[in-house]
């Protein structure tokens, strides 16, 4: 009888397999690839990828690449407290990371007697809540978190985080943008030094302009008539299917929507929540509110929209449309690294104007860095976060702003290096205006999120009208608020 | 009264025309199917190789112009795959043989051992596959905190050492081996866990090697309690890894095929092995029932 | 003999209150010793989890702050969810996900594997294709079927393009989302339930078979009379494996469609899941699991009471 023999079987099969995979575990070492979106959902519907032109001519056979430099972590100092980071970058926005962090390991590092290790969220940005939760039950959560406004407010209310000195606060009040620090007050404490800034524009193509018989430089829309005129003038079709879409919209991401319809309702002057009310009143049936809904269901009507063409993701780099609303942060990942070659320079850059085209504006949301409530090191974190984030040399800020492409925190903020010289000029001068808003910081973020993409999904692919839209959200954010708050 | 031999072999018998219509009609509908489950297979082998352009194109790329085998290099060096592979290696072999001998042990009391309340106990046994698992797994967390097994072997082991479905399954096929046999075998003078270790063992190959494949292949790609329990990167399994990858990469397609590709190749063995234990061996079924 | 010298030494009874004496008591006490260590390791790794969930069901807990500090609140995420238009379509998507994979799954893997067990050759073949799709990762299934169903580029419509026939927007258009994803579990399982019918068919002795068609019994009549009765114990047990599993799908709606477009599929585990961590109301969503876990348990109690076999044992 073989039954000794199924024991055997298992045994020697995974000595075999064991022993014929010998390679040696690699060590701790960031991974230095293009750099994928930091604040995308990892959601493989949204390629970020360098897509080259369609039907390439055959290739010829590419010369293995070499790989660059992976800057793996400084060992630690003696004497040194060793303090957990974790962020959530992919690739070489990680490995650019973790050279400023070996930079300040080997140098001031040493004199605060601190080091910093450096890891990187595991379950990325679509949902890092359930770690957090373990870790936090745990004790294994790390000392200084990198986190986006988004769920700051939740957590912040279940004492997630500790605030700093009143010092930092001042000196976070005193040298960065006001909106910018607003992101990051929760009942009025300053939580942190926020790392970038995400103003938000809306982009033209100019070549498309062209094609359709118009010039960027005077057409380029105010008025949401005009909006709708030159997204209907912009569209092509041919043969029965939609090549180019007039106005590209977002799709499938509940915060980009989200961002965008705040947008265009601030400038409307009819602000899409009030958080001066417990729980914060949204608003999406007043005029100014609608006037946006309308907007979107009669460009539907038009034909005009990008939904059916895919997500904004490939969309807007491989040419399929013109006009598209988005924040800094798109200039770097959509077009510079995804984009198809040329596409920036063809880029026109305006603000966002109310519907009778007079009145604009811009908005500021951020991440931030900060300490966690159960860390025990908490000083040493601000210690470290000094270093990191105050100026003159402005670390984090610089490397956000040059790596990645995002506008700076500070004051004196820099714009990316490669942003075409219109785009600048664009960017300044809306940023610098008076009129500016921020992302909210409320409770259920992330369930606003999800209402206004489901419900902004339907709306763009026509099946439902606006005023269905208007009530099915209305109703569900309400639903949405006294859950989070009740 | 004899034992039976059925083997993967049919019997030898002249076959008429409609079988024969019916063996062809069945090998074409056995080529289409088999297609259709081979094809994305194949494209995650080959997409691999290819570079990122060429999985997106349009029109559609078949082969790669140029075999990337850096892309597998880059992953097995720059990503935890390697490590993941190591620690699964370990992790899900110990695992498949300790639900194996618990399932059919469990299965052989609640199928031939005669208690009273036994089926009500089978019952409560059942239930438990009710419930979902990832909402058991929060609270079991806690109890894993509270052990200070986070982050180590053993919590990735003795949370599975029994499984209900395991139970449950080995339940159903031994219910079909006669109740004869044992019998003869204790009166025979055989104690009870002899029965077990001498006949029970033996009778079920065939199903506990299923068991053994589903096993292994669940827990080789277990994802959500890994997640939680292992905190840092030189103790992740091989999905882990391989989901780190996924964000890490965003969608570079061609290195998170390459890593999907490595990631299955052991899987692919072990059932192969298995294959050829199951097709040499013999599947006796005991006296007819 | 042998007998008597059994009994005069069989051990006083522990179970003799049982009436059961002898050898059968010596089964009868193996039995609830493996019982017992069974059920010992269900209690610590099962119930006791159970059990707190079920009590946090009945709590305002986010998970964050320490469990004592739950605020009980008795059944009232019960009824809020009673009138949670939103949960209530989770259930519905649920279902509607549950029966057409059963379908395809059952219906695709017990075609196959009566296929496979009567064909001549290759049998091992095509039981290793059919069965490779089950072996992959899930992560990679989805990821994979989510690039190849992607409408312009994705090599599904290309090829659909290529022979003419019309393309579809599969994952992104709220009426096709869950057809496809479904198509994915599908693909991924047939072979699956495939094994796990022709490790049933294959116990099926074959002179039953001869003698049916010795008598003249057509394929059909052969199915009903002879294969189903026999195989029916191993049906009762993947038909209920089938429900259970694909009642509390997530992974692969979580990957491919994150519950949209516009809601189209999200299922149950998925709105537990983010009503747990994403909108921090991890008590309603131990509800939510209660409320699943009393309709799998019911749909399974129906499934055994129709597909009970005759023997017991």
């Amino acid at each position: 009888m073989m039954h000794l023999s199924r024991r055997a079987l298992f045994g020697s099969a995974a000595a075999i397999l064991f022993a014929a995979c010998g390679a040696p575990p690699p060590t701790q070492a960031p991974k230095p690839v293009e750099p994928a979106k930091a604040a995308e959902a990892a959601k493989p519907a949204a390629p970020a990828d360098a897509a080259k032109p369609i039907a390439k001519a055959a290739p010829t056979p590419a010369p293995t690449p070499t790989l660059p430099p992976v800057f793996t972590p400084v060992p630690q100092a003696p004497g040194t407290t060793k303090l957990l980071m974790r962020v959530h970058w992919a690739g070489s926005s990680f490995n650019e990371f973790q050279k400023i962090i070996n930079d300040y390991n080997a140098t001031q590092g040493t004199k605060d007697k601190i080091y910093i290790n450096l890891e990187r969220f595991v379950a990325g940005q679509a949902g890092p809540i359930a770690t957090f939760i373990a870790d936090f039950q745990a004790g294994t959560q790390e000392d200084i978190y990198h986190l986006g406004q988004n769920n700051l407010a939740d957590l912040a209310a279940r004492n997630f985080f500790s605030a700093p000195t009143m010092e930092v606060q001042n000196y976070i009040k005193q040298n960065f943008l006001d909106p910018a620090v607003r992101t990051g007050t929760w009942e009025g404490k300053i939580m942190g030094y926020p790392t970038e800034n995400q103003p938000h524009m809306l982009f033209g193509n100019t070549k498309m302009f062209q094609a359709a018989g118009l010039d960027a430089n005077k057409d380029m829309p105010k008025k949401w008539d005009d909006i709708r005129r030159v997204a209907k003038a912009t569209t092509k079709v041919e043969g029965g299917t939609k090549t180019q879409a007039g106005f590209i919209v977002h799709y499938q991401n509940g915060e980009r929507i989200t961002v965008q319809r705040l947008m265009f309702q601030f400038v409307n002057g009819a602000p899409l929540v009030d958080l001066s009310k417990t729980p914060p009143v949204w608003d999406v049936k007043s005029d100014g509110a609608r006037a946006w809904t309308e907007l979107m269901a009669n460009m539907y009507a038009d034909n005009s929209l990008s939904a059916d063409l895919g997500p904004d993701t490939i969309t807007w780099p491989q040419r399929k449309g013109n006009l598209i609303s988005h924040d800094a942060f798109a200039v770097w990942f959509r077009l510079v690294t995804a984009g198809q070659p040329g596409i920036l320079e063809e880029q026109f850059t305006a603000p966002l104007y109310s519907a009778d085209g007079t009145k604009t504006g811009n908005m500021a949301r951020n991440y931030h860095f900060l300490v966690s409530s159960k860390s025990k090191e908490k000083d040493l974190s601000w210690l470290h976060l000094k270093w990191m984030n105050e100026g003159p040399e402005f670390r984090m800020q610089n490397f956000q702003t040059h790596v990645f492409g995002f506008v700076a925190s500070v004051k004196n903020y820099e714009l990316p290096k490669f942003f075409p010289a219109q785009m600048k000029t664009a960017f300044q001068e809306s940023i610098s205006g008076p009129n500016q808003t921020i992302m909210p910081v409320a409770k259920g973020m992330n369930e606003v999120f999800n209402i206004f993409r489901d419900n902004h999904d339907a709306l763009v692919l026509g099946k439902v009208t606006a005023a269905e839209y208007t009530a099915k959200v209305d109703e569900e954010l309400k639903r949405a608020m006294s859950q989070a708050y009740g | 009264m004899r034992a039976k031999v059925v083997s993967l072999a049919p019997s030898r018998r002249r076959m008429s025309g409609g079988r024969l219509l019916g063996e062809a009609l069945s090998y074409v509908f056995l080529l289409v199917t088999g297609a259709l489950m081979l094809v994305p297979l194949l494209w995650m082998f080959v997409g691999g190789f290819k570079e990122q352009w060429e999985i997106v194109n349009v029109p559609m790329v078949w082969l790669p112009a140029y075999w990337r085998w850096d892309n597998f290099v880059h992953v097995i060096t720059r990503s935890p795959i390697a490590t993941g592979f190591q620690n699964s290696l370990i992790i899900v072999p110990i695992v498949t043989v300790l639900q194996v001998i618990t399932s059919v042990v469990g299965g052989y009391a609640f199928a031939k051992l005669r208690f009273p309340g036994r089926e009500v106990l089978f019952v409560g046994v059942l239930s438990t596959l009710m419930l979902p698992g990832f909402l058991i797994q929060i609270p079991l967390f806690v109890v894993v905190v509270q052990l200070g097994w986070l982050n180590t072997y053993q919590t990735m082991i003795v949370p599975f050492l029994l499984t209900p479905f395991g139970i449950f399954l080995m339940r159903q096929f031994i219910s079909g081996v006669p109740t004869e046999y044992l019998d003869s075998a204790r009166i025979d003078g055989s104690g009870e866990i002899a029965l077990i270790w001498r006949i029970v063992f033996p009778l079920t190959k065939e199903a506990a090697a299923a068991l053994a494949i589903f096993v292994f292949i669940s827990h080789w790609n277990g994802l959500f309690w890994p997640l939680l329990v292992l905190r840092q990167r030189d103790m992740f399994t091989l999905p882990l890894a391989l989901f780190t990858l996924q964000g890490d990469y965003g969608t570079y397609y061609h290195h998170i095929l390459a890593g999907a590709t490595i990631a299955v190749i052991p899987v692919i063995l072990v059932y192969l092995f298995f294959q050829e234990h199951i097709v040499r061996g013999v599947t006796l079924t005991g006296l007819k029932g | 003999m042998a007998d008597e010298t059994r009994t005069i030494r069989a051990r006083r009874g522990l179970l003799a209150p049982l009436g059961l004496y002898g050898v059968a008591a010596r089964e009868a006490a193996l039995g609830y010793a493996i019982t017992g260590l069974v059920y010992l390791f269900l209690l610590g790794f099962v119930f006791a989890p159970m059990l707190l969930a079920f009590y946090v069901s009945l709590t305002r807990w986010d998970a964050l702050a320490p469990l004592s500090e739950a605020k009980f609140v008795g059944l009232q995420n019960y009824t809020d969810l009673a009138t949670d238009n939103r949960f209530h379509w989770s259930i519905v998507h649920d279902f509607e996900w549950s029966v057409k994979a059963y379908i395809g799954q059952i219906g695709l893997g017990l075609l196959l594997a009566i296929i496979v067990t009567n064909i001549t050759r290759m049998r091992a073949l095509a039981r290793f294709i059919a069965f490779s799709p089950f072996i992959l990762p899930i992560v990679a299934t989805a990821i994979i079927f989510t690039i190849m169903m992607d409408p312009t580029w994705g090599p599904f419509n290309q090829t659909l393009r290529l022979l003419g026939l019309p393309t579809s927007r599969w994952l992104l258009d709220p009426v096709s989302a869950m057809n496809s994803a479904v198509l994915m579990i599908i693909w991924k399982y047939a072979g699956y339930y495939m094994v796990l019918f022709m490790t049933a068919l294959l116990a099926v002795p074959q002179e039953y078979y001869d003698a049916a068609h010795i008598d003249g019994a057509g394929p059909i009549q052969t199915f009903l009379k002879i294969t189903w009765p026999l195989i029916r114990p191993a049906f009762l047990f993947i038909s209920v494996i089938n429900v259970i599993g694909n009642l509390q799908v997530f992974d692969s709606v979580f990957i491919m469609t994150g519950g949209g477009p516009s809601r189209a599929t999200e299922v149950v585990v998925l709105l537990m899941y983010n009503t747990a961590f994403t909108n921090f109301r991890y008590s309603v969503a131990n509800a939510m699991a209660v409320i699943l876990f009393f309709i799998i348990l019911a749909l399974t109690v129906f499934q055994m009471r129709v597909l009970k076999s005759d023997h017991a044992g």
